[in-house]
């Protein structure tokens, strides 16, 4: 099965100067596109795809690859610094890492980010390399109606995300639900509830959700809480300076460490949905925090520790490399990131089809030496980009919330270079605003609007492939059958682990408050 | 070859990162000598990548720079109606599939009509092309007829929207009841087919070189056009034509704004034809999976007039 | 609880500071919307799978009406949400004006350009903050424009030039 000579070929071909020169460019350009909010690693991959026309394979992989892991990795950047996840992925790890930053921690916070994202993703390309083809079979036994399951077991997961107050958690699930129904119906393909805007047929996308929701609204309500302050910054230039040069505390080997819980369910989270099509490292990484909350109530994940940090970044890194699998095991690309590297494979001769391993065994190892590669110099070029916006995230909030705004909105524009997409985040900020007011927590609110229409679709696709039979769509398979039982197992662990949280939670108020008494 | 490539990739560096306009020789006047390729999806997906190569040799076909710009939004309308609002000079020029027309003719709001369009040609067409699995006894044309006429409306074809589209047209014609399980890329139609989930998928030409044979075997090509004899696997399956129906395929065109003076259409439709033939262009549109199947500004014009037509008929099969 | 001394007025305002008055409003706005769609003659064209159009939709609207009902009901319904005292009219006005501040933003960048704009917006917004001397704002304005500006070029993404030839 191993094709030893295609190994060592692929080895002599991408340890070269040139194709590491290519995956440190590709990493810091990544770095750097994924950063900036709007801008994801797909576009960062369709904006370099011209140049590698004329790069040879090895290289181009390098940089494509590159620019890949950087931008997942990048994103976590500006989400810890400013509140504004630089790609959707790195949404969930807003909750912890901003808190820390605002607590003096930031540094602490982005080089958790950092060696989560790099441990999640080198154990998953180390799984993606050593059971590509086989996990590829398991991906496939997923038919519409094991997703279907699959997305029921995902909500189940939504109760750890609702906060305190459970019918603000569900309300906000629900609103993501209707969001998501909004563009074109999944079978008749007819627009609905697009208000009677043309504009709106092909549905709203998760960028400027993300932006206006995450950024736009946490900047509306800082603006706020200035105001009141009334606090005018007398200079800007000593302010400025004080963030350049006062030193904050690093990460100790110790902390790293203690996190290990959250990065291998990240792992097994991320890594598990990488593989399947369609899911994304969005719903990797806010599922991973999820799981890891509930793993472990006691941890407080969300209130600004490390362990939120590590479990999102290790979850949406760790989906990277198994993206690829059903790329090289069927020609399937796993997310849009993979496609454009299908694309580029497809450039240098070697078309991704179910033959890839037979027809092309150099490029594919030649990719899974890159891909383990790319992780250390992503830790390298990584260190310096966080030191570099944590101390950015220092800056007086006078300097940063406009540009943090300006951010947002050219951020959404030049996403796709579509004007209504500024709007759809104008409206996002908004409502993410009120929504913050009223103290409805804005995770279920990403995850069902990302859910919601795959649900939506694998249910009424099963139903049509049963020709109308609920019974047939629903259980078709064991496969089904087992996700089914899996999904109420979780909802009653779940209930039953927000119950003591709960408990735990008053009577730790009524502690607080006696004692203020 | 190498030395090919560096001209070839200093001309895409040229044109796309600085977009600096040198004085060539062409007819046509554009402002600042740019001509603006409007590509109405994002970038990184198929059009956009037809986009990038053909502008990598305008120098040598249109005799100036060509910018492409990216406007993506509501399955391309958005680009669309940017460019009914721009002068019709011939300067801004819109590349796109059948992916705007289908989702301008289902939409009754639509502030664009399919027909708001002066077509200067076709560079590629898709056509639609049935797969089943080798064994079934839907495998060949005539099997898949008696097992439909016999179970109606239980044979699945996955597929996305508009090859989805092409069955829907072709077995209509037939008088076959299919189950058409809509996808929203061939990508996830393929991994369901591949699994069993489904019996038979819709894909192009380039999909289909990827699973035959091994995976599947080709049943039929809904178009008027046979594949090129160099797909040998699917050399052999009939086309809608041979079978004696009106076929259907879904284009790239290219258009420009509907007032646009002929002569200057004629122009852009001599270079598009230009442009097609240029080597580089050739290699590259090979290396991407695809083939090019042109038609120049009348002929275009004349299919895409008779694709609205067809569309209107099959969009309903759908719903 | 509700203070006798408080006049009516300001007796309901309270009110609609608590998650029961939130609640009640919520449930009105989504009740009147879901006899709006009732009334669109989209929501029940039948689809060959048998689902209307407006099936799915229509769900979000009932799910999140259940949700916004209990909050009218279960045990925090008196609880008074703390963000929402603290909120102002005039704060709230501001917010809108940044919202509109930034629409008019966007189309300004794309009918004059990125590289004009920007300084403006920026040092307006950092000064209505409480950024002084103004020069300072000056000065961050046109500094943050350019960087912004240069990273994305860098990078290969253009902004939009307006009447500027770059």
């Amino acid at each position: 099965m191993i094709n030893v000579d295609a190994i060592l070929d692929a080895f002599s071909l991408v340890l070269t100067f040139r194709v590491m020169y290519w995956l440190a460019i590709g990493i810091t350009i990544g770095v750097g596109v994924g950063a900036i909010p709007g801008l994801s690693a797909s576009t960062g991959i369709a904006l370099l795809l011209p140049l590698t026309f004329a790069m040879d394979t090895a290289s181009s992989l390098g940089l494509l690859i590159g620019v890949y892991k950087g931008a997942v990795y990048g994103g976590s950047i500006s989400a810890i610094s400013f509140a504004t996840p630089g790609t959707p992925e790195a949404a969930a790890t807003v909750y912890d890492g901003y808190k820390m930053m605002q607590r003096g921690k930031g540094k602490k916070a982005i080089l958790m980010a950092l060696y989560a994202s790099v441990t999640g993703d080198t154990l998953s390309d180390v799984i993606t390399i050593v059971v590509a083809p086989l996990l590829a079979i398991v991906a496939l036994k997923f038919g519409p109606s094991e997703r279907f399951w699959l997305m029921v077991l995902a909500v189940t997961l939504l109760g750890a995300l609702s906060g305190r107050h459970l019918a603000k958690g569900m309300l906000s699930a629900a609103l993501g639900l209707f969001i998501g129904t909004i563009g074109s119906d999944p079978i008749g393909a007819v627009s609905r509830n697009t208000f009677g805007l043309w504009w709106l047929e092909e549905g709203i996308h998760l960028i400027p959700v993300v932006i206006g929701i995450f950024a736009m609204s946490r900047m509306l309500e800082e603006c706020v809480d200035l105001l009141k302050e009334n606090k005018t910054v007398q200079s800007a230039k000593s302010a400025i300076m004080s963030a350049f040069t006062t030193g904050s505390e690093g990460l100790s080997f110790r902390e790293y460490l203690s996190c290990w819980k959250e990065m291998a369910i990240g792992l097994g989270v991320g890594s598990f949905v990488g593989m399947l099509p369609g899911l994304g490292s969005t719903v990797g990484a806010f599922l991973s925090f999820s799981v890891a909350k509930q793993a472990s109530p006691h941890k407080k994940i969300g209130t600004g520790v490390l362990e939120g940090v590590a479990a999102a970044e290790s979850g949406n890194n760790a989906t990277v490399g198994p993206t690829l699998i059903p790329l090289l095991a069927f020609g399937i690309p796993g997310s849009s990131g993979a496609a454009l590297i299908g694309g580029a494979l497809m450039l240098h001769g070697a078309t991704p089809s179910p033959m890839m391993f037979e027809l092309y065994p150099t490029v594919v190892y030649s990719l899974f030496i890159i891909l383990f590669i790319g992780n250390f110099f992503n830790l390298a070029i990584g260190r310096f980009f966080a030191l570099f916006y944590a101390r950015l995230g220092q800056l007086p909030r006078n300097l940063l919330i406009p540009l943090i705004v300006m951010m947002a909105v050219i951020g959404s524009y030049s996403f796709q270079g579509n004007p209504y997409d500024v709007v759809v985040m104008l409206v996002f900020g908004f409502i993410g605003f009120g929504m913050r007011l009223f103290g409805i927590p804005d995770a279920p609110l990403v995850i069902t609007f990302l859910i919601g229409p795959m649900l939506e679709a694998s249910l009424r696709k099963a139903l049509l492939i049963n020709r109308g039979d609920w019974f047939e769509a629903l259980f078709k398979s064991p496969l089904a059958v087992v996700l089914f039982v899996a999904a109420i197992v979780l909802t009653y662990i779940s209930i039953r682990l927000q119950v003591h949280e709960r408990i735990l939670s008053v009577s730790e108020e009524e502690d607080a408050e006696q004692s203020g008494l | 070859m190498k030395i090919r490539f560096k001209v070839l990739s200093l001309l895409i560096f040229a044109t796309i990162m600085l977009s600096v306009a040198s004085p060539g020789e062409a007819a046509m006047k554009c402002p600042g000598n740019v001509i603006s390729w409007v590509v109405p999806f994002g970038p990184g997906g198929g059009t956009d990548r037809w986009a990038r190569i053909l502008s990598s040799v305008s120098f040598d076909t249109f005799g100036m720079a060509m910018r492409v710009r990216n406007r993506p939004g509501a399955s391309g309308v958005v680009g669309w109606k940017w460019l009914l609002n721009q002068k019709a000079d011939g300067c801004i020029i819109l590349q796109a599939s059948s992916t705007p027309t289908i989702a301008i003719l289902k939409e009754k709001n639509s502030p664009v009509k399919a027909s708001q369009i002066k077509i200067v040609g076709y560079l590629s067409s898709f056509r639609s092309i049935l797969l089943g699995r080798s064994g079934k006894p839907w495998s060949t044309l005539s099997g898949l007829k008696g097992y439909a006429k016999k179970n109606p409306g239980k044979l699945t074809i996955g597929g996305s929207q508009s090859l989805a589209l092409g069955q829907a047209f072709f077995f209509d014609q037939l008088g076959l009841k299919m189950n058409l399980i809509p996808y929203s890329s061939t990508g996830k139609a393929t991994a369901d087919f591949l699994g069993k989930h489904i019996n038979t998928i819709a894909v192009t030409a380039s999909t289909a070189k990827g699973l035959v044979p091994g995976k599947a075997v080709g049943i039929v090509n809904t178009s008027a056009m046979p594949l090129s004899k160099k797909l040998k696997n699917l050399k052999g399956i009939p086309t809608a034509k041979q079978i004696g129906l009106n076929g259907i395929s879904f284009p790239r065109w290219v258009g420009v704004h509907p007032d646009t003076p002929d002569a200057i259409a004629d122009e852009i439709s001599d270079n598009i034809g230009k442009t097609l033939k240029h080597k580089a262009v050739k290699k590259l549109i090979k290396k991407i999976g695809e083939d090019i199947i042109h038609l120049p500004r009348a002929k275009a014009q004349k299919q895409y007039n008779k694709l609205i037509v067809d569309l209107e008929g099959a969009i309903p099969l759908l719903k | 609880m509700p203070n006798d001394s408080v006049p009516g007025q300001k007796r309901i305002l309270r009110w609609l500071q608590t998650n029961q008055g939130i609640g009640f409003v919520l449930s009105l706005v989504l009740f009147l919307y879901f006899i709006f769609l009732q009334l669109s003659p989209w929501v029940h064209e039948k689809l060959r799978d048998g689902f209307s159009l407006g099936f799915f939709p229509l769900t979000g609207i009932v799910l999140m009406l259940l949700f916004t009902v209990t909050l009218i009901f279960d045990g925090e319904r008196n609880k008074v949400i703390p963000d929402l005292t603290k909120m102002s009219g005039r704060s709230f006005l501001f917010c809108l004006a940044v919202l509109a501040g930034c629409g008019l933003y966007f189309s300004l960048i794309v009918s004059i350009g990125f590289l004009l704009v920007s300084p403006f917006f920026l040092l307006a917004f950092m000064y209505l903050l409480g950024l002084r001397p103004f020069s300072h704002c000056i000065v961050s304005g046109v500094v943050m424009t350019i960087i912004v500006y240069v990273v994305f070029r860098l990078i290969g993404v253009r902004l939009p030039s307006g009447i500027l030839p770059f």
